[in-house]
């Protein structure tokens, strides 16, 4: 992956957020964060992503249904 | 269920069996017993009549005692004393056995005297059986004391008797089938304990094999967030601070289960004190607006002061509890109305929300432990399902009633009816 890479990560727990987010960022990548499923859907239909990290247990919409949304994009 | 409970069902299950049975053996071999006597009675009848009618046929006088003999279950002798022609014999067998309605197959044989032989009469069935299929019994037994006589065997006599009682057999059955369902019952309910104990078990010990590394996890973190170093590296210092809150989180998290392995272990103990509810109520709340980003919690107090007494810390920890239920069941804008009201002897405690409300099905099993409301992966609330559980324990001990009143999409109100205390 190259410095560009965006990645667009979804988890609702702030903390665990925050730092998996910093460390990304760390490590170069252009990280979008989303606290729950329909903002996710909203915000990968809207950019365009290398790579998306999923929780699966998540507020308004679970996981495996923001997956199965985003694959048509 | 409890130990005891299980125990005394168990005894007493075994008990029911043991007499089911008792009674129905008994009541087995003394319908066996009744009917074994009845085909006795009918047989002598038949064959008294038939030796009657040989001995008027021979124009002989027949022997005032033992005329008919049962030699074994389903063999009978029959003593004449005169000259005996089988195709008589077996013409009149057949018409007295029809006449005592006596349907069974028979075989007869004739002594004949001369030749010391016992002469195989016939196999007579009153179904048409293919005679073929039947093991004829050729080789029947003599008795010395006896000069003429015939002899009448019934080898279908225990399929006969069985066959007479479809009713007792039904019951027996059914009797068995309900022996075998309570011993499936009794093996599911030991089973159920089993497993609920083991993860009784599991979860007190893998709570408390918790408690160890979250010292350690608590001490180092302490031990760098004081470093200088650490402290003035900014993203360090953010890292230290994750580390202690979650340490702590975690921390809360266990004691809420190690709380409610207490509450199921022994009897709680409360440490009852007097105090006064509004200003305590007022206190929680305070807290409790603290966690609270949007909305707000309002307060409708008694005009009175009323004290009340019980544990403070559990009270504290059940409205606490049921303020943060009431948060986290609302919509964005939380919006939580407490109220109290004097009700003569009782207070009532209300704590309502204006939140998802609970649908009725659920409202049933709200209390018990472990439980919430499926949502599947879809996590809007998170939480053990212990919290609900512990408040309904609390108010138990103290004796109080807890009320439910909810309606989805409306909100939700829980009502605990607490005694006054009359002293001060």
């Amino acid at each position: 992956m190259s410095e560009k890479s965006r990645i667009l990560y979804v988890e609702d727990d702030e903390t665990l957020s925050f730092v998996t987010k910093d460390n990304l960022e760390l490590n170069g990548y252009k990280v979008d964060h989303c606290m729950d499923g329909e903002s996710a859907v909203e915000t990968f239909f809207h950019n365009s992503y290398d790579l998306c990290i999923l929780d699966v247990m998540l507020p308004k919409m679970d996981g495996f249904a923001v997956a199965e949304k985003n694959k048509g994009h | 269920m409890p130990n005891n409970l299980i125990r005394r069902l168990i005894i007493l299950g075994g008990l029911s069996i043991i007499g089911i049975i008792f009674v129905q053996s008994y009541w087995l071999l003394k319908t066996w017993d009744i009917k074994d006597k009845e085909f006795d009675q009918t047989v002598n009848i038949v064959l008294h009549n038939v030796a009657e009618r040989m001995a008027k046929y021979n124009k002989t006088i027949l022997p005032k005692s033992g005329l008919v003999q049962r030699k074994s279950s389903n063999y009978y002798a029959v003593n004449i004393n005169s000259e005996i022609d089988a195709g008589l014999l077996e013409q009149y067998l057949s018409q007295e056995m029809i006449k005592q309605s006596l349907n069974i197959a028979f075989e007869y044989a004739v002594y004949h005297c001369a030749t010391d032989e016992l002469v195989y009469g016939n196999y007579c069935s009153p179904n048409n059986i293919d005679e073929k299929s039947i093991k004829k019994n050729k080789k029947l037994p003599k008795f010395k004391n006896l000069i003429y006589y015939f002899v009448v065997r019934f080898p279908e006599r225990e399929s006969f008797l069985l066959a007479n009682r479809n009713m007792t057999l039904t019951l027996t059955i059914l009797s068995i089938l309900a022996i075998v369902f309570f011993l499936y019952s009794m093996w599911v309910i030991m089973e159920q304990k089993r497993l609920s104990e083991l993860q009784k078990d599991f979860i007190n010990n893998m709570t408390h094999e918790f408690k160890t590394p979250i010292s350690s996890i608590k001490i180092a973190s302490d031990f760098l967030a004081n470093n200088d170093n650490v402290k003035e590296d900014i993203r360090l210092n953010r890292y230290i601070q994750i580390i202690r809150e979650q340490n702590q989180r975690l921390n809360e998290q266990v004691e809420k289960v190690l709380n409610v392995a207490r509450l199921e272990k022994d009897s709680i103990e409360l440490k009852k004190e007097i105090f006064e509810l509004n200003k305590t109520l007022e206190d929680i709340i305070k807290n409790e607006s603290l966690k609270l980003k949007q909305g707000n919690i309002s307060f409708k107090n008694s005009k009175e002061k009323i004290n009340i007494n019980a544990d403070k810390l559990h009270f504290v920890n059940v409205v606490a509890n049921m303020i943060d239920n009431a948060i986290k069941y609302s919509n964005e804008k939380p919006i939580v109305e407490l109220s109290v009201v004097d009700a003569g002897k009782d207070v009532l405690l209300g704590i309502k929300d204006h939140g998802i409300g609970i649908d009725k099905e659920s409202q049933k099993k709200l209390f018990d432990k472990f439980y919430r409301v499926s949502t599947g992966n879809v996590h809007n609330v998170k939480g053990f399902g212990l919290g609900l559980f512990y408040v309904k324990n609390i108010c138990k001990a103290h004796g109080w009633t807890l009320q439910l009143e909810s309606e989805p999409g409306v909100g939700t109100e829980f009502i605990i009816t607490i005694p006054k205390s009359l002293t001060a």
